[in-house]
């Protein structure tokens, strides 16, 4: 062998051989690592888990705040894998409802929420093949006439048929627990307003969606207009209600269990219906009453015209319901002009008893019948005082004539005022002489001037004593 | 740190050096590949114990070869440094067999002569030749001057040189 240099021997050096491990001792290795991992604890520091939990906690609720907005979004829809935080977040949104109110608006949020994510699957052609394996016997089990064979098709029956049963649940919260008139007229308002945008939202969906989930949102859209009609029929008698200022109400859904036939009937056609037998209820009422439901049947009838079927029929029915119910009002309203009447007649004769027992000489004879254009003079000549004097009074001579002029004068006074009910006073009388009829009993001792002819007025009045 | 990074992280850096550990520790204990295991095992386990204080500026490569040289040293306590000459050649075997026998053979006399020479040099021609570190890594280890890790290679190959051409190498072949 030849001679090596240094550059010869670097080279060498650096071609030797390099080694693997052993697969068996690198095993070992492994698990001595694992078991030192485990043991191995954080050093020791000031309030070390305290500030960890502290720490923890707020990553933990900044996870949950960003995990949820997350969740919330319209892509987030069944067999998503954070669908189910998203109801877990939704349960507990509702759990922080804790007025009835709240959970009302809670449940129609959901159903909004729902209605997005419908739109999202349509939009987007969406469907976890996942959902198809276990869902889709399910739900055909459930939908008799569609057939749904994709995925698409089964989350959006799904994800409509959640939108629906949030509807539902609002208007069972107001049926159960909502007794408040001002309450319940709101939640039903606001139930009202969201279907009601629910089914133009779900008319644009059905356009825009694939043949074989136009079937699908049809039925929604058909079931969701069921309960607007429930919904106006229930808000016609809150309105009543209010309108009549009582403080509560019981709220009560229409079941139309009973009205349902074999065969299916369409929406609009439905709607016509309920309307043809309210005009016919209407027409049978007499003219007075007809004012008071015209203007509701008119907005039926606008209703029906804009397409808002269910609309149309929950105003129908709440109409045929309170027209129905009228006859007996009328009644009721007869009933209490006839008290009205007996009690005025009552009033009358108790005042006429009372006025006898004060002064019954002074009752004057009845009247007899005023005759139009007849003189009052003519009239009430039987109850003209005598002409002649009257009887001296003793004392009293040296007045005599001055008084036999002053009691002239009252007497002339008495022409104009009459023993007489005010009541029976004749208009045309009045009229002509200008006169308001006296309410009290005429020789009151304050109309004199001196007690004087207090004196001889009591004694004038002797004479007529029977 | 959280514990499970740790590991993770270490783990990575395990699987990157592993390779250069076992080779440094196999020739230095004179390729006993038990011996050898068992110390990059706990070579490694180590690290792992002192991985919270490893500064991640500096470079990984070194502060573990420096935990194997520290353990080395220990181990080396009370123990000689022996190469056999039977796993000598054990270890010639595995070379790849691409190579020609008389490529082999040098490469065999070479390895006797590593083996034979001081421990300090043994260590940096291992280091520099076997593990490919550079200078400033080897005096990094080591603990010497860059300089001197230098003067010491170049004392280490002119030995290993003059050894060769006195006991195999003939001027006439």
């Amino acid at each position: 062998m030849n001679p090596l240099d240094d550059k010869q021997v670097e080279k060498i050096l650096g071609n030797l051989p390099v080694f693997e491990r052993d697969k068996k001792a690198e095993r070992i290795f492994f698990e001595k690592l694992h078991r030192m991992a485990v043991e191995t604890k954080p050093a020791a520091a000031w309030f070390f888990w305290p500030r960890l939990r502290l720490a923890g906690s707020f990553v933990a609720l900044f996870i949950l705040a960003v995990g949820t907005v997350w969740a919330y979004q319209p892509s987030t829809t069944r067999g998503h894998f954070l669908y189910p935080w998203k109801q877990a977040a939704e349960k507990v949104e509702l759990a922080f409802a804790f007025t009835s109110l709240q959970k009302v608006d809670a449940h129609l949020q959901f159903s909004d929420r729902r209605l997005k994510e419908a739109e999202y699957i349509v939009g987007n052609s969406t469907g976890n093949p996942a959902l198809t394996s276990w869902l889709l016997p399910l739900a055909l089990a459930h939908e008799e006439d569609i057939h749904l064979d994709s995925p698409q098709a089964v989350n959006l029956a799904l994800t409509l048929g959640d939108m629906r049963s949030e509807i539902s649940q609002a208007s069972a919260i107001v049926e159960k627990s909502l007794t408040k008139t001002a309450d319940a007229s709101r939640a039903l308002e606001k139930i009202e307003l969201t279907a009601d945008r629910h089914l133009e939202a779900l008319v644009k969906i059905e356009k825009k969606a694939a043949p074989e989930v136009k079937k699908i949102v049809k039925k929604v859209a058909d079931e969701v207009d069921e309960e607007v009609a429930r919904v106006v029929e229930a808000r016609e008698v809150v309105s009543e209600a209010l309108v009549r200022k009582e403080e509560n109400v019981k709220v009560q859904f229409a079941r139309r269990e009973e009205k349902k036939t074999e065969k299916k009937v369409e929406r609009e056609e439905n709607a016509q219906q309920e309307i043809q037998e309210t005009i016919k209820l209407f027409q049978a009422l007499p003219a007075k009453d007809k004012e008071v439901f015209a203007e509701k049947i008119e907005m039926a009838l606008e209703a029906l015209e804009a397409g808002k079927f269910g609309r149309a029929e929950g105003l129908s029915r709440a109409l045929q319901n309170r027209i129905e119910q009228f006859p007996e009002k009328s009644r009721l309203d007869e009933q209490k002009e006839q008290e009205e009447k007996e009690e005025k007649a009552r009033r009358e004769k108790s005042f006429e008893e009372f006025r006898e027992e004060k002064n019954p000489q002074q009752r004057p004879e009845p009247r007899p019948e005023v005759q139009p254009g007849e003189k009052r003079q003519e009239r009430f000549k039987e109850v003209k005082p005598p002409e002649e004097k009257l009887p001296k009074v003793e004392g009293a001579e040296d007045d005599e004539d001055e008084e036999d002029d002053a009691l002239d004068e009252d007497l002339e006074d008495v022409e104009d005022f009459e023993l007489f009910d005010v009541e029976e006073v004749d208009d045309e009388v009045l009229k002509e002489k200008s006169i308001k009829p006296h309410p009290l009993p005429l020789f009151e001792p304050k109309d004199f001037k001196n007690f004087d002819d207090i004196d001889r007025m009591e004694k004038f009045k002797e004479q007529f004593k029977p | 740190m959280p514990h499970a990074d740790a590991l993770q992280e270490f783990t990575r850096y395990y699987e990157e050096h592993k390779k250069t550990i076992f080779n440094y520790l196999f020739y230095r204990v004179g390729f006993n590949r038990d011996t050898a295991e068992d110390l990059t095992s706990d070579v490694f386990l180590k690290a792992f114990q002192a991985f919270d204080s490893y500064d991640r500026n500096r470079s990984f490569k070194t502060w573990v070869f420096t935990i194997a040289h520290n353990h080395l040293v220990n181990f080396y306590a009370g123990r000689k440094n022996v190469l056999p000459l039977e796993e000598a050649i054990e270890v010639v075997k595995e070379i790849p067999i691409s190579q020609t026998v008389e490529e082999k053979m040098l490469k065999e006399k070479i390895l006797r002569l590593v083996s034979k020479l001081p421990a300090t040099q043994r260590e940096l021609v291992i280091l520099r030749y076997v593990n490919d570190l550079s200078h400033h890594e080897i005096a990094q280890i080591v603990g010497k001057e860059e300089g001197a890790v230098r003067t010491a290679l170049s004392r280490a190959v002119a030995l290993l040189r003059d050894e060769y051409n006195i006991h195999f190498s003939h001027p006439n072949s």
